[in-house]
């Protein structure tokens, strides 16, 4: 029973290494090409930058964990983030708009569920049905023009520029969602019943899980942190618009899927490395004042190249490399 | 029923539904707006069309097979700019640009090595293809937009190559004849090739095609390749029709590809997609487009339609209909064979499930005498509705798991599988083979499961006799049942004979038995017990 046990140990830890060696690699050449990247400031600046990648994937995290994909929580936001713009400019105060917003990213997130963990629609065709008609009704509220009335005003830039202790509001809000997604993921029954779920839903189901309870919650968290992700997207550029949240898409499954590569499954832990990767490389590009599509094209092979390492069995090559010395020096038995 | 109420109402089935959505929506714009019946307007509908379908053809074949291609729209936007880009700008060896003769095959080239790219991430390196394409799309809009320092490419003339969205002959476009012409060759090969076959397969069950020796890479590959073949076709035609190409089309042609794929799954096919779906999709999605525009209604209304009517779609799919009606048309063997199959799935729980489970048994019970009633009411007379109701609502409470509460697992089909796999063997007649002898090698071990079987299924008289000889007479008498309605019961009624044996026992004891060496049950049963059933079988 112990021996695949510390088999998986051992292979985690050289795809750390792999993982971490990489990081430094792409960090070492942005601080290469630019000095601003290397300044201590940029350390707390990636912190805040790394916030809403990173808490996207977060959500993301969950449904893969359960075997599911989203296809929605891009479009979802976008409604979140103009339905929190839209009261934003009829006066609401901030806190009140953000949390309508996070409702509106939690009730999507249920139909998802719904639809896809008791209905048993398949998950692609409904997600994506669900986030076209999501992103038709973000279009109501201006006809699809940007919202900007208040934006200065009500303090709604409060939740991407405050900073408690010194430190950025996103960053905070970061910390205690990956606190309570690991707790919830890795440390509590709900979590196994997740995994369980993602590694056999019939089995799940058999044993008395009940799965389309969980399936929904994960879609929950799905829309509600993508939508407070482009809430503080929002809250940073000082305007609503229809669009801005397709950008997640992307970075988003790029930070479970460098964890995976990692940790060979779902984990927070491997989220939250992919989010730092590719915040570095957000954050570097960025510092060298190049263009959205250098970074697109960065972390589209960066996700591959790790996927790829991480498909690498290298106890296997080591093993083989040692056979084959000792064989060529004479003394392996056959 | 008479003939024509008939074929009215298999018209009206769920898998023309889409059709008649179509038709009813295209009568409204019709009737409501003036301008969208015109003739050129008409035909600009057919060509809107023209470049989604092109888009998503081979993605059709993906998304049947099971994967999923999200870089389409991306990696027409690359072709579109590279194309744009090729005839643009002042190639630093000729100083001049690039012939149009080069740029699109360039372009076409370009496009289809990047798919390359993630087709074999999925079929080397096992990625999953939703993140695969994924990524590979992400750097493809890179491209793109690095090409165009971050936006379009504006040609300074119209294109040429405009001939093949906007030219005709004998008014039809090109790219309507070109379209046509396409999806008639896919369809030929969807619907009339090994391939076709086993593309299906692969959709429907991996690990079964896989082990049926289909090239699964082979073809996955392959798919991915036209896939962006034909996506960078879309981009080519973008540029012909825009005059420029763009970094950035995802948009819209994300949501209207897969809309049209899955759409169009919901025609013909019943929940696969599948080629004429799609084609139709796509002009649904163009007509809907064309005549909201014309009624002045905002676009991103087509964006609400276009997803309901995604989710009601596949909610047509998954909910089953249970119409008695719709299986009158069966060949008898088949109805023989499904009955053979509902009474195997209560067999397996009420010889092979647990002990002590009083309510389970006489649920069981329940529907193995309803088929023996109803079978023979139905082979006799195919129009008996109420018996195939009755032969279909047991079906229904012998597979949806109410009578088998604590047991799951169905060694019986186990072997049943690998005769259907090996040899052909319908389900349910693999089913009637393998009852049989089972039950005559292992009655000995639960002598009660038996003897309760022969009581009160056939009401065979147990006072002063020995079990064994209870049990079979009962499983005789069973048999019998099986042959009278027409099913195989012997592997010999199937062509298989005593030297196929060991082979159909080495795929059981290698798909099915733990690593106990033996196939889970109650009582559990080791190669020699299966060898023996399956000679008894012979």
């Amino acid at each position: 029973m112990s021996e695949p046990r510390r088999k998986s140990v051992a292979g985690e830890t050289i795809t750390l290494i792999v993982f971490f060696v990489l990081l430094a690699c792409v960090a070492g050449a942005f601080a290469g090409a630019s000095p601003s990247f290397r300044s201590a400031g940029n350390v707390v600046n990636l912190l805040k930058h790394m916030a809403p990648v990173a808490l996207v994937g977060l959500g993301l995290t969950f449904v893969l964990a359960v075997g599911f994909a989203d296809m929605s929580f891009q479009y979802v936001c976008c409604l979140s983030g103009m339905t929190m713009s839209y009261l934003i400019a009829r006066g609401l105060p901030p806190m009140a708009s953000v949390l309508i917003g996070c409702l509106v990213g939690m009730a999507f997130g249920a139909i998802n569920g719904v639809l896809v963990g008791r209905l048993r629609l398949p998950d692609m065709v409904a997600s994506i049905g669900v986030g076209s008609i999501a992103w038709s009704l973000a279009y109501l509220y201006s006809g699809g023009a940007h919202i900007y009335e208040n934006f200065l005003t009500s303090g709604i830039r409060k939740l991407n520029d405050s900073r408690p202790l010194g430190v950025p509001l996103p960053t905070v809000i970061m910390a205690v969602a990956y606190g309570l997604g690991y707790l919830l993921l890795h440390r509590s029954k709900w979590g196994r019943r997740f995994y369980a779920i993602g590694s056999n839903e019939v089995a799940a189901r058999f044993s008395g899980i009940n799965v389309g309870r969980y399936v929904t919650a994960a879609f929950v968290l799905c829309g509600v942190l993508a939508s407070l992700t482009n809430m503080i997207k929002i809250a940073a550029q000082g305007n609503g618009n229809v669009k801005g949240g397709l950008a997640f898409l992307m970075p988003a499954y790029a930070t479970v899927f460098v964890g995976i590569s990692v940790f060979k499954k779902v984990t927070v832990g491997g989220t939250f490395l992919g989010a730092l990767l590719i915040a570095v490389m957000q954050n570097g590009f960025t510092s060298m004042s190049k263009p959205v599509y250098y970074m697109n094209f960065a972390v589209g092979l960066v996700l591959i190249v790790a996927i790829v390492i991480s498909k690498i069995d290298f106890k296997e090559i080591l093993r083989r490399r040692r056979l084959r010395s000792e064989l060529a020096r004479g003394e392996a038995a056959p | 029923m008479s003939r024509p109420a008939e074929r009215m109402k298999r018209l009206l089935a769920a898998q023309y539904l889409l059709i008649w959505v179509l038709g009813v929506m295209a009568g409204i714009f019709w009737i409501a707006s003036p301008a969208f019946r015109t003739a050129d307007n008409l035909l600009e509908v057919v060509r809107g069309s023209g470049i989604v379908a092109v888009l998503v053809l081979a993605l059709t074949w993906i998304a049947a097979s099971g994967e999923i291609d999200v870089s389409f729209p991306e990696i027409a936007g690359f072709a579109s700019m590279v194309t744009a880009f090729c005839v643009t700008y002042r190639m630093p060896w000729a100083g001049e640009p690039l012939p149009w003769a080069v740029a699109v095959p360039a372009a076409i080239a370009a496009g289809t090595a990047l798919e390359l790219v993630s087709g074999s991430l999925v079929v080397v390196f096992k990625l999953p293809s939703l993140i695969a394409t994924i990524a590979v799309g992400s750097m493809a809009r890179a491209m793109a937009s690095f090409l165009g320092e971050g936006g379009p490419i504006y040609l300074a003339a119209d294109p040429p190559i405009e001939a093949l969205v906007f030219g005709r002959i004998c008014g039809v476009p090109y790219l309507v004849l070109a379209v046509v012409g396409l999806y008639a060759a896919f369809s030929y090969l969807q619907n009339h090739t090994t391939m076709g076959q086993h593309l299906y397969a692969l959709g429907e069950n991996r690990q079964a095609a896989l082990d049926a020796g289909i090239r699964e890479k082979k073809i996955m590959l392959g798919f991915f390749v036209l896939s962006a073949l034909l996506a960078s076709c879309g981009g080519v035609l973008m540029v012909a029709t825009y005059s420029s190409g763009q970094p950035r089309m995802s948009g819209s042609y994300f949501i209207d590809g897969l809309t049209a794929v899955f759409l169009g799954a919901l025609i013909i096919k019943a929940g696969k997609p599948n080629v004429i779906g799609t084609l139709i999709g796509a002009i649904f999605l163009s007509v809907l487009g064309n005549g909201l525009t014309l009624l002045g209604v905002p676009f991103y209304v087509g964006f609400m339609i276009k997803g309901a009517l995604m989710i009601f779609g596949v909610v047509i799919i998954a909910v089953s209909i249970v119409d008695p009606e719709l299986t009158v048309s069966l060949p008898p063997y088949q109805s023989a064979c499904g009955a053979a199959d509902t009474i195997a799935h209560v067999m397996e729980f009420y010889i092979n499930g647990r002990e002590d489970a009083p309510l389970n048994n006489r649920i069981q019970e329940a529907v193995i005498l309803t088929v023996l009633e109803n079978v023979p009411r139905v082979l006799a007379d195919p129009n008996d509705l109420a018996a195939r109701g009755e032969l279909q609502w047991a079906s229904i409470v012998a597979l949806n798991g109410w009578s088998q509460p604590g047991d799951a697992w169905t060694p019986m089909h186990q072997i049943g599988h690998v005769l259907s796999a090996r040899h052909g063997v319908t389900h349910g007649a693999s089913l009637s083979i393998i009852m049989p002898a089972w039950m005559r090698h292992l009655h000995g071990k639960r002598p009660g499961r038996y003897v309760q079987f022969a009581e009160r299924i056939f009401g065979i008289d147990t006072e002063g006799r020995d079990d064994g000889e209870v049990a079979l007479d009962a499983i005789d008498r069973f048999e019998a049942f099986l042959a009278d309605i027409g099913v195989q019961t012997r592997l010999s009624d199937a062509g298989i004979t005593a030297g196929d044996v060991e082979a159909i026992a080495e795929d059981v004891v290698r798909i099915s038995f733990g690593a106990d060496g033996k196939l889970a049950g109650r009582p559990p049963i080791d190669r020699d017990d299966l060898e023996r059933i399956l000679e008894l079988a012979l």
